[in-house]
């Protein structure tokens, strides 16, 4: 019995990674071969909307006034943006920061939460209270948006269908270490392939929860953020589409921002992804598969997207069936030409496809010295699995025990000041 | 003949120590090249993003004039003087030039007045304070004017003209990349281009529809629950329809019907002689206006968006943009307020 289900559980995990590789390899040759998806960058508007732009920050200190300063800049209609600077709880100089911009642009407001929580979903929800325009930008502290990014992002708004935008985040401190240089080319892969292609193929591009925005008042009729929600983005992502609304995504609405430069910050970052995203992958799985305003392919796709963080946990317990098994004689399908050609096919195909895809987006970012390091992305394979294993089985243990996820701040080091 | 000692832990032959050995290799190879660019960090930079950068459809034009502008500025009458430090290249300064047929330059021209030159001309780079005027058959690179410009038929454009004021070209030109207008941006027929902005850019004669323009009304953000899902949608004549239309097959908006909100539509958008679309208008399929039909916001064409006589896009105060994924097809007296990109080329007839 305890075989027969270990090698059930082995033969799920194979045919899981198999889908996952057929995915990447989907995704990489449509960014590259098929058409791309028309973007609505290039919307003329005289007389745009007002909008809100939303900064949530907690201890920012170091780079709020980066921040406010790129938004200050903005060629955006200055009588149409109202910056509002949340400031959740923040224990160094980042309200005496707030207070000072506040004082000098009217357009800078400036909301404090006291409250017994604290966290992004939390912030956004009290500050939303306040805003009167009804699309919202987000932007996280530590990014510097360009002068024309604004623009950029609220053009999405002409299509009558989208909720929500997310624009492309390109990692500003890459200079610093190996660390920064591998995040900066997961996160090419991650946006100049992965998103892209998921918009290519009208699929859920994801909401980043910051470069990105929302209509406001669908926010508002979806009930808001999830206050407790360590992946506010993600919960909105599956709303949004639960709802019948679109995400667009928008490679050429690019914005700088800081990556984690310790293995430290950035396995805390990852826990905490992994933590918040498995726990709407268990609120809203079944909701998004059977959602009957979703195409096939999209409700595949919204189970894919949801999975992610479930993965290096579902692999694994994949490896660990199979050594079991093995030591146990009764690995199936021990020895034969076709398991060790399927084994080295995957080896090339499968185990490469996340990287192909990083090196496809590298290509096309014109950054192909860099490619040199690709090798490394494979050996950070194992950190990234067991960082987001933990966050899995924080997730489990959250759903277990009814309790809320503590949201753990990544730090800053304020190079754009 | 003794029995075979059993061998220890850690013990082994050469070939096997040469195939470990070897296996090290294969496995510690790959991370060579990187280990070297990790020492010496050729391309350790974060990916260029010009954050000064704003969206334009006049960049072209307002970024030569800030290069050019102090060139000219530096040199008193006429003169030739080294273009930008650049190695054989030149350029001429001029109070003003008037020119007969088949004036030739290969220098970049800076122009303080006046710029004229006759038919068979051809030109590279212009950049004139004054009018500009070119006869039939020129040829040019790149053009820049303070003032207004007038171009004959058959005109060659290889890049993009801008012009500060207004501007006219001939039958059967050829726009190049760009070509663009702060004031009126006339085109006659049989003329192709990429893109073209103006206030606004006109085929031939299209006053009709540019009084039209002068009532246009704003157009209204909608909530949540102002849209009507729909899978093909006919809006019957002289109707009207105060929602966003979402549609997962075609949309044909009736003559004389009026819509108050966007429409998008999985497949193509017909709009029928007359009718008005107060929002914006996107497609996967053909977006096609009829005659004297008007869509006062945006057309987002993922395939060709064809505008008949007399149809209108954009408004006198609103300028928008008409985007077609595939070709754009401008009619005699068809008008656009704004930008229009074809993204594969587009023409009037």
């Amino acid at each position: 019995m305890v075989v027969a289900l270990l090698n059930l559980w082995l033969v799920l995990v194979v045919a899981l990674m198999s889908i996952y590789t057929l995915r990447h390899w989907i995704f990489t040759f449509s960014r590259v071969y098929w058409k791309q998806r028309m973007s609505f960058s290039d919307a003329y508007e005289e007389n745009p909307p007002s909008i809100t732009v939303l900064v949530p920050m907690h201890n920012e200190g170091a780079v709020a006034a980066a921040c406010l300063d790129a938004l200050l800049s903005s060629e955006y209609p200055a009588e149409r943006l109202t910056i509002v600077a949340v400031n959740d709880q923040s224990t160094d100089d980042t309200a005496e920061i707030l207070e000072q911009y506040a004082e000098r642009h009217p357009r800078v407001q400036v909301v404090s939460i006291d409250g017994p929580i604290r966290g992004k979903a939390n912030a956004l929800n009290i500050a939303l209270e306040q805003v009167d325009s009804d699309i919202v930008l987000v932007f996280d502290a530590d990014y510097t948006p360009g002068r024309g990014l604004i623009r950029t992002l609220i053009n999405a708004f002409v299509d009558p269908e989208v909720g929500a935008v997310m624009g492309r985040v390109v990692p500003r401190n890459t200079s610093r270490n190996m660390l920064t240089r591998l995040l900066s080319m997961e996160r090419s892969g991650g946006y100049q392939v992965d998103q892209q292609a998921r918009y290519n193929f009208n699929l859920l591009p994801q909401y980043g929860g910051t470069v990105g925005g929302f209509r406001r008042r669908l926010l508002v009729q979806l009930g808001g953020f999830d206050r407790h929600a360590l992946a506010e983005d993600t919960e909105l992502t599956a709303k949004i589409f639960q709802a019948g609304w679109k995400i667009v995504y928008d490679n050429r609405a690019e914005c700088y921002e800081e990556v984690p430069e310790t293995w430290e910050s950035r396995f805390k970052q990852l826990r905490r992804w992994s933590r918040g995203h498995n726990r709407v992958l268990w609120s809203y799985l079944w909701a998004l598969v059977n959602a009957p305003v979703l195409t096939v392919p999209q409700r595949i796709d919204s189970a894919l997207l949801l999975l992610c963080y479930a993965v290096p946990p579902i692999l694994i317990s994949g490896w660990l069936a199979a050594l079991t098994l093995f030591l146990m004689g009764r690995l199936p399908y021990a020895g034969g030409i076709l398991l060790a050609f399927c084994v080295v096919l995957y080896n090339a195909f499968g185990n490469f496809a996340p990287v192909y895809q990083v090196a496809t987006a590298e290509v096309l970012d014109g950054a192909t010295t860099r490619l040199l390091l690709l090798p490394y992305l494979f050996y950070m394979f194992p950190f990234n699995s067991w960082s987001i294993t933990t966050g899995f089985i924080d997730a489990v243990g959250d759903i277990l025990k009814s309790r809320r996820g503590r949201w753990d701040k990544t730090a800053r080091v304020g190079l754009a000041r | 003949m003794g029995q075979d000692r059993p061998r220890r832990l850690g013990e082994m032959t050469r070939v096997e120590i040469l195939v470990v050995a070897l296996y090290l290799v294969a496995v510690l190879l790959p991370l060579l090249p990187g280990l070297l660019e990790l020492r010496v960090a050729t391309d350790d930079d974060p990916l260029k993003i010009d954050t000064s950068y704003a969206r334009d459809p006049r960049f072209l034009g307002k970024s030569m004039r800030a290069k050019l502008g102090p060139v000219m500025n530096e040199v008193s009458g006429d003169a030739r003087v080294p273009f930008l430090n650049r190695k054989n290249e030149f350029a001429r300064v001029t109070d003003g030039f008037e020119s007969i047929d088949r004036a030739r330059f290969d220098d970049v021209v800076l122009s303080r007045g006046r710029f004229a030159v006759g038919d068979h001309s051809s030109m590279s780079d212009v950049y004139a304070r004054g009018d500009v005027a070119v006869g039939a058959f020129g040829a040019l690179r790149t053009l820049a004017s303070d003032a207004s410009a007038r171009f004959g038929s058959n005109t060659r454009v290889a890049r993009w003209i801008d012009v500060e004021g207004d501007c006219t070209f001939g039958n059967g030109s050829d726009l190049g990349q760009s070509a663009s207008a702060a004031g009126r941006l006339i085109v006659g027929t049989g003329v192709r281009f990429n893109r073209l902005f103006g206030r606004p850019v006109a085929v031939v004669d299209a006053r009709r529809a540019e009084l039209r323009a002068l009532t246009g009304s704003p157009v209204a953000v909608r909530g949540p629950n102002d849209r009507r899902l729909v899978t093909s949608y006919v809006i019957d004549p002289g109707s009207i329809v105060d929602e966003d239309i979402v549609a997962t097959k075609d949309v044909f908006v009736g003559t004389d019907a009026t819509v108050g909100g966007s429409i998008k539509a999985a497949g193509t958008v017909t709009i029928a002689e007359n009718a008005c679309v107060l929002g914006n208008v996107i497609a996967r399929g053909n977006v096609t206006l009829a005659p004297d039909a008007t869509v006062l916001g945006h057309i987002f064409g993922d395939a060709d968006v064809i505008l008949e006589p007399g149809a209108l896009v954009g408004d006198r105060h609103a300028p928008k943009t008409l985007h077609a994924s595939r070709h754009a097809q401008l009619s005699p007296e068809a008008c656009v307020y704004g930008w229009i990109i074809a993204e594969r080329g587009g023409m009037t007839l």
